[in-house]
């Protein structure tokens, strides 16, 4: 169950932001907003207290400041999985003052560069307010209003096949050009894809971690991660900065996701991929979701198909038709002029591609080509920007080369 | 033979010979060979009384596989990685195949025995040499005439690979000298051997310390490498979910390290054959190895060496034009290739030219080198 606690909508309750409104009602004891504010971070930032336990510990005292003058019991008693160690963590914050540990937190996401946004902020993310489990911080490296933007999750799994990089590729480019966000976790493989092809596209993307902000996970994709907040993205995470924390928290991460998405596509995903928990996670918050169709002999395509079969999600058949879908047009196509210099064997390998993807020996079966002339045009072919392959096995012609289309494609 | 190929190297144009010898004397091209019976038979040549005839040049044997070495004939599919075999073979460039298990990347490589050309005279004079210190040469036959092929096996230890040991003996990389050293499954040997290697890739020798010194014997050998991408095999294949843990398979993939990577000019990310309903009547090793000799003499004469061995590739005189070379660098900033990996791509271009009968270097050759970058592959 992801996303529905035993605790009615948090949305209703004192301190909480209506889902349109911005207003901040203030009952209960007569506490500045402020510190009430405090409060949140303070109590949030305790492990054990999850988004659920949170939204039960304000209903029952009216605000998390009230809550926190409360005895340590009292409050874990309110939790959906009261834990004693929970306990523990609740006295020790008590002990050491709340407003100070929440003056920590702040100023520790400020070193990060980052900042904190609590979800009675205005900068809280419209989509994430409106669910019942929304995380009641969020600590943001980058842009916050980019949170604020239309956007789509892209999200599969950590060891995709060079068919689901492409299909990757293919749809995050699409979404970004029309001038959509592109979420998704950072992760090796199809997530980690997505960013890229996002930002390669020109577009914005936000990344969602199940690390610290300061702490990016996996570490391979820090590089990525600098470029993402760079390049007028952000990272968002629900951990705060600075502390040495656990273990990465996938399950709370990918419903963020799908949290900030208006739709989260599922690009590939085998069996028990973490994939689809945010797929159900998304189906929970009551989202749209897509997922791409594999081989029927792919493992690495099992939880997609599946989540087709069952209904769940509905089929993908082209990125374009994705946006369509989704109410949205793609803008800035490239210009044909790339493909004009093209001899006849790019124009007849990129035309075969074009079709479907194939690896060098297929298109020698296809194109009745010769080795030597075929893998030069391949060359030529990804120089200009028009095929691309993951591993150099299989071959993909890019969006670019099929938004433009080419004669040879059509015979 | 070996004294027809000094004369010629003398630039003497002509050399007379017991007649017994005539017919190996004979193999030695660009010489005017007599057979003389007798010591008086050459005086009265020399003196002009009667002359000797001039022998006809012994035609170089036909190409004839040898023996159990496996034909391309019999490879199914994997059109990339034959050509890359032919291009490794003709330039002595090294080459690596990675790619799940069982789809014929050892087959592949053993063929590259059978398309190897015959050692050159000089060649034949250092292979037989660094045999006859390993004790490996036939007392009948003191001249070795084809290039070695070596395949130690992947538990070999470093002295047996590189050579040493007490009473020094030549390792596997000096015994493939002007031939293939051939290792399988290339990420299962020991770190320090294949970092051993680095030398003689570089260089074309290994040297071997000593308490009474240094000791330095040749090993310029054709790399041909073979490896799994991952512990399962199956990572990058199109239709399997590779199961290995991320940690592990890039633990694996770094067995290979920068340094040896570096010095791959060819690579080849192979997948599962296609299914097919009909033979696809692949060349058979004769037709590749008719290419690749003569590609080979066209380096002997141009240059003596083979291409893999140029330096500065790049440089004026290369047959590359200055159009290809600023080709040549765009295409190593799109594809973020070093300026190392640009000279091998150079390198290789060249060959592929050669293999085309090709005395000057295309976009095209420079096009194709480049589909045989380590960087696409891994």
């Amino acid at each position: 169950m992801i996303g529905v606690g035993a605790a009615g909508p948090l949305g209703q309750t004192d301190m909480g932001r209506g889902a349109r409104g911005l207003t901040v009602v203030r009952r209960g004891p007569a506490r500045g907003a402020a510190a009430e504010r405090a409060a949140w971070i303070s109590l949030a930032s305790v492990p054990g207290i999850g988004p659920v336990g949170f939204a039960a510990v304000v209903r029952r005292f009216g605000s998390a400041a009230a809550a926190l003058d409360a005895s340590a019991a009292e409050i874990v008693a309110q939790l959906p999985r009261p834990d004693p160690e929970t306990g523990v963590a609740v006295s020790r914050l008590q002990r050491g003052g709340w407003r100070r540990v929440a003056k920590e937190l702040e100023q520790a996401a400020r070193q990060a560069g980052g900042t904190v946004i609590v979800a009675t902020d205005a900068a809280y993310p419209e989509l994430l307010a409106r669910l019942e489990g929304r995380p009641p911080v969020l600590y943001v490296l980058g842009r916050t209003e980019v949170l604020a933007h239309p956007a789509v999750a892209v999200v599969g799994t950590r060891r995709p096949s060079g068919y689901g990089l492409s299909a990757a590729t293919d749809i995050a480019d699409e979404i970004a050009r029309a001038g959509i966000t592109v979420v998704s976790g950072l992760a090796l493989g199809i997530d980690g894809r997505a960013h890229l092809a996002a930002l390669d596209a020109g577009g914005r993307t936000v990344a969602v971690l199940p690390s610290p902000i300061d702490r990016v996970y996996p570490p391979r994709h820090r590089q990525l991660a600098t470029r993402i907040v760079a390049e007028g993205g952000a990272l968002v995470s629900e951990s705060p900065p600075g502390r040495l924390s656990g273990k990465p928290d996938f399950a709370r991460r990918n419903r963020i996701i799908s949290g900030l998405a208006q739709a989260t596509v599922v690009v590939e995903a085998p069996d028990h991929s973490g994939a689809l928990l945010t797929a159900s996670a998304a189906i929970a918050q009551g989202r749209e979701l897509y997922a791409v169709p594999g081989p029927i002999d792919s493992i690495a395509s099992r939880g997609c198909n599946r989540l087709i079969a069952d209904h769940q999600a509905e089929l993908v058949t082209s990125p374009a038709s994705l946006l369509h879908r989704l109410g949205l047009r793609a803008q800035n196509s490239p210009s044909t002029h790339v493909i004009a210099a093209l001899s006849e064997a790019e124009g007849l390998v990129l035309g075969a591609l074009i079709k479907r993807s194939g690896s060098i020996e297929e298109l020698s079966v296809r194109s009745h080509l010769a080795t030597p002339t075929l893998a030069s045009a391949l060359t030529l072919l990804e120089a200009r920007g028009l095929v691309a392959s993951y591993g150099g096995v299989t071959f993909h012609a890019t969006l670019a080369a099929r938004r433009i289309g080419h004669p040879q494609g059509s015979e | 033979m070996a004294l027809a190929a000094a004369a010629r190297s003398a630039e003497v144009g002509e050399v007379i010979v017991p007649q017994a010898s005539v017919r190996e004397a004979a193999s030695v091209r660009d010489i005017t060979v007599r057979g003389a019976a007798s010591l008086g038979e050459a005086v009265s040549h020399l003196v002009g009384m009667h002359e000797l005839p001039a022998a006809e040049p012994t035609p170089i044997p036909e190409w004839s596989a040898p023996d159990g070495v496996p034909d391309l004939a019999d490879v199914i599919g994997q059109p990339l990685a034959r050509r890359a075999l032919e291009i490794a073979i003709a330039g002595r460039h090294s080459l690596a195949l990675s790619g799940p298990p069982g789809i014929g990347k050892t087959l592949i490589l053993r063929c590259g025995e059978g398309l190897l050309p015959p050692l050159e005279e000089g060649e034949a004079v250092e292979v037989s040499r660094i045999h006859s210190v390993a004790g490996l040469i036939n007392r009948r036959e003191p001249v070795i005439r084809r290039r070695p092929f070596r395949a130690p096996h992947h538990t070999v230890s470093t002295q047996a690979l590189v050579g040493g040991g007490s009473r020094v003996r030549p390792g596997e990389a000096s015994l493939a000298h002007r031939g293939v050293l051939m290792l399988d499954e290339m990420l299962q040997f020991r770190a320090d051997a294949l970092d051993a290697l680095r030398q003689p890739l570089e260089s074309g020798i290994v040297t071997i310390a000593r308490v009474e010194g240094a000791l330095t014997l040749p090993a310029r050998f054709t790399l041909l490498a073979a490896f799994n991408p991952c512990p399962c095999g199956w990572r990058g294949s199109h239709r399997h979910a590779c199961r290995c843990e991320d940690g592990a398979a890039r633990r694996y993939l770094a067995r290979l390290s920068g340094p040896l990577r570096d010095r791959l000019d060819l690579w080849v990310a192979m997948d599962e054959p296609e299914l097919r309903d009909a033979p696809d009547g692949a060349e058979p090793s004769s037709a590749v190895a008719q290419r690749v000799h003569a590609a080979w003499r066209r380096q002997v004469e141009r240059q003596g060496i083979g291409n893999a061995e140029l330096q500065g590739a790049l440089a004026d005189g290369s047959g590359l034009s200055t159009r290809l070379v600023v080709l040549l660098q765009q295409r190593g900033r799109r594809f973020g290739l070093s300026p190392r990996r640009l000279h091998r791509v150079a390198r290789l271009a060249r060959t592929i030219a050669d293999l085309g009968g090709s005395e000057e270097i295309r976009q095209a050759h420079i096009d194709e080198a480049l589909a045989y970058r380590p960087e696409r592959a891994a």
